[in-house]
């Protein structure tokens, strides 16, 4: 297995010694935690997110798209946790939800000793300096008639971090440099750059509010594969030297391995499998998650053609209408009756594996 | 420390006047115009009394002569010094009136759209309805509660306009307020309010200038017709649509020219703004920069020095 640490600084862009004090400064004003004794900073318990389906002219409900059903899970402060899973499958609906802009359904968010779901719309934008997001498209999310400097001053005004405009030049200006982006481009319009450089200015303008947590969602999938790997290791190097949380949402197992340190496996809107990153990568329990990494490419041809390729049948079933019993019984080759009349509860197997199969359990 | 270079942006109106020429035209005329309303007491040659023009039953109906460059009415009147003082009434008119109109629009449609929900439903069925009314009843019934003048004709004028033109902003501006970033303003800690001043506004400004440019020339007739029914400033004071409504119309065959001033200096002024809106519009929104026309020929060549030059430097 790569070094985490070494990996991040392999790709490293280069920083200046201005940006290097900057943060450090940040850094002394983090509480020092040991490894053994962070801090949790994010909790999500029986998280429900359910939309209506509405018909007819008077928007009558007749049921429910089940996106998030009773997913739990809990983040440590400095630590990423990846969500990983299909396309539907809950995946971005989990970010909004502790971004808060949807309505949930049910459950508790718990992030910093506040209860999310109780804040209110006025009280939410207090917390939004502390937990901002990262978005998938980054042609839709910088507005085109505001310069780059304006976007990453975008936080800073809301939240009237700065008192003059020598000190908003600094903040643009160390942003930059920080995402790797030369201060120059501060005039620039967004339509100037490319889907790499827009990203990044994405990213300096959720860290231009200095915030302890930032839900990443899909912020790779719409770039190059080259690009994808800067932009990792940007995040993960901003990660170590600023110590933020992350969520991180992707579908690419091996982005999201190389990034977490914790992965959440979703299907149909429910968490199949959670657990430490190596661990379910090297131990995975769940069928699903068998099929998934078996599926994803190995950079080596001759153990990619040895190996044992799990193919699924059939389509993910609509979540309207979710199957009674295992959310995953209609595609997995082990199902048995059992699997479709009860719904198996998430165990924990040891190690911090915790997985959802009755298969797993009967072991 | 690390300074990110801002270097200044060209000042608009530098910028209008060396890539927008004709843009810059209408600047000059609408100008033009408002100094020639300021003014109008020191230019006109046959000076006002009481607001009206003196008439003189002898010398009605002229043709353009040296001594009345422009012709006289049929009461004898100086059109030459009565489009003058009608400028007033028509520029003042035209130019509040618009932007009252759209200040009203954009307030009402971008509330409208952005807080959305139980207020976007009640406003807007209430923008319906008043759609369903006839504008010019409405507009009567308000000016005989109000009674005439300038003030109570501006409000009268823009305040139906503004209502009925909020629904075009509110569409502009739903689409606006569910693109990425408007919605990336609400997780940096934004509210409603400065969702809708710093991100709806400006990306549906180039919109609005252009509908703002395109009624003023309808401001100037809309205040030719309360003329013509009554309800206008006052039936003797000047202004241009009361002449092409009222005498030029009617003296059409005999006098052709009482009709064919005010219908010009009309024009021109509708012309103006309308050119000036879309210069204004272009510099306003940075992608349409350096669209069609913008770089052609020699100016290509020369940009393409300047570039050359700039990169050897580095």
């Amino acid at each position: 297995m790569i070094d985490k640490k070494t990996d991040a600084y392999s790709l490293e862009i280069g920083v200046s010694d201005e940006v290097k004090e900057l943060i450090d400064e940040r850094i002394e004003q983090q509480p020092k935690v040991e490894k053994s004794a962070r801090r949790e900073i994010l909790r999500v318990d029986n998280l429900k997110m359910y939309f209506p389906v509405t018909k007819g002219l008077f928007k009558r409900t007749v049921g429910y798209v089940k996106a998030v059903d009773d997913v739990s899970f809990r983040i440590n402060q400095g630590e990423t946790l990846g969500i990983v899973g299909e396309s539907g499958s809950g995946k971005s609906t989990i970010g909004n939800c502790v971004m808060r802009n949807y309505k949930i359904t049910g459950g508790h968010m718990m992030f910093d000793g506040l209860e999310l779901e109780s804040q209110t719309p006025k009280q939410m934008r207090s917390v939004h300096k502390k937990l901002t997001m990262v978005t998938q498209d980054p042609y839709a999310s910088l507005d085109p008639r505001k310069t780059v400097s304006d976007i990453i001053l975008e936080g800073p005004t809301i939240h009237k971090m700065y008192s003059s405009k020598g000190e908003a030049r600094d903040i643009v200006g160390q942003m930059l440099e920080l995402v790797g982006l030369n201060p120059k481009f501060a005039e620039r319009f967004p339509h100037e750059f490319s889907g790499g450089q827009r990203q990044r200015i994405s990213i300096a303008r959720a860290l231009a509010l200095e915030p302890s947590f930032i839900v990443c969602d899909e912020i790779v999938s719409a770039l190059d594969v080259s690009i994808q790997a800067q932009i990792v290791s940007l995040m993960m190097k901003v990660q170590q030297e600023l110590g933020l949380t992350y969520i991180f949402i992707g579908h690419d197992l091996s982005v999201v391995r190389h990034i977490s340190n914790q992965v959440a496996v979703m299907y149909l809107g429910k968490i199949m499998e959670l657990t430490d990153s190596d661990e379910l990568y090297n131990r995975p329990m769940h069928p699903y998650t068998q099929a998934l990494i078996s599926a994803a490419p190995i950079p080596n041809p001759t153990a990619d053609r040895a190996r044992e390729r799990i193919l699924l049948d059939g389509e993910v079933p609509s979540p309207i209408n979710p199957p009674k019993g295992c959310n995953f019984c209609t595609r997995c080759r082990f199902a048995d009756e059992r699997c479709r009349q009860e719904e198996p509860e998430m165990i924990d197997v040891g190690n911090h594996h915790l997985v959802a199969c009755h298969r797993v359990a009967g072991n | 420390m690390a300074k990110s270079e801002m270097k200044k942006k060209p000042s608009f109106l530098h910028e209008l006047f060396k890539t927008k020429k004709i843009a810059a035209l209408g600047l000059c005329l609408l100008i033009f115009f408002l100094l020639v309303a300021v003014f109008a007491d020191v230019i006109a040659p046959v000076k006002a009394v009481d607001g009206q023009i003196p008439t003189s039953v002898l010398e009605k109906l002229q043709p353009p002569s040296l001594k009345h460059p422009f012709g006289t009415d049929s009461v004898g009147r100086d059109l030459l010094s009565y489009m003058i003082y009608g400028c007033r009434t028509s520029v003042i008119l035209g130019i509040v009136c618009t932007l009252l109109s759209t200040i009203v629009s954009l307030i009402i449609g971008v509330a409208s759209a952005v807080i959305g929900g139980w207020f976007d439903l009640i406003v807007q069925r209430f923008v319906d309805a008043w759609q369903c009314v006839p504008g010019m009843l409405i507009m009567l019934i308000m000016m005989s509660i109000l009674g005439n003048g300038l003030i109570q004709l501006i409000i009268v004028i823009s305040i139906p306009a503004g209502i009925g033109g909020s629904r075009m902003v509110r569409s502009a501006a739903i689409a606006v307020k569910d693109s990425g970033y408007a919605k990336m303003s609400t997780m940096l800690g934004g509210g409603q309010l400065w969702k809708m001043i710093q991100h709806v506004t400006p990306n549906i400004l180039p919109m609005i200038i252009m509908n703002l440019a395109g009624s003023l020339g309808g401001v100037i007739m809309m205040e030719a017709s309360m003329n013509f029914l009554g309800f206008g400033v006052s039936v003797n004071t000047p202004s241009w649509g009361a002449m092409l409504s009222g005498q030029g119309r009617s003296n059409m065959y005999v006098a052709p020219w009482l009709a064919m001033v005010p219908g010009i200096a009309i024009a021109i002024m509708v012309f103006a703004s309308a050119m000036l809106g879309d210069g204004v519009r272009d510099i306003l929104d940075p992608r349409l920069k350096g669209g069609v026309g913008s770089y052609s020929g020699s100016k290509l060549k020369k940009i393409v020095e300047q570039k050359k030059q700039d990169l050897n430097m580095i």
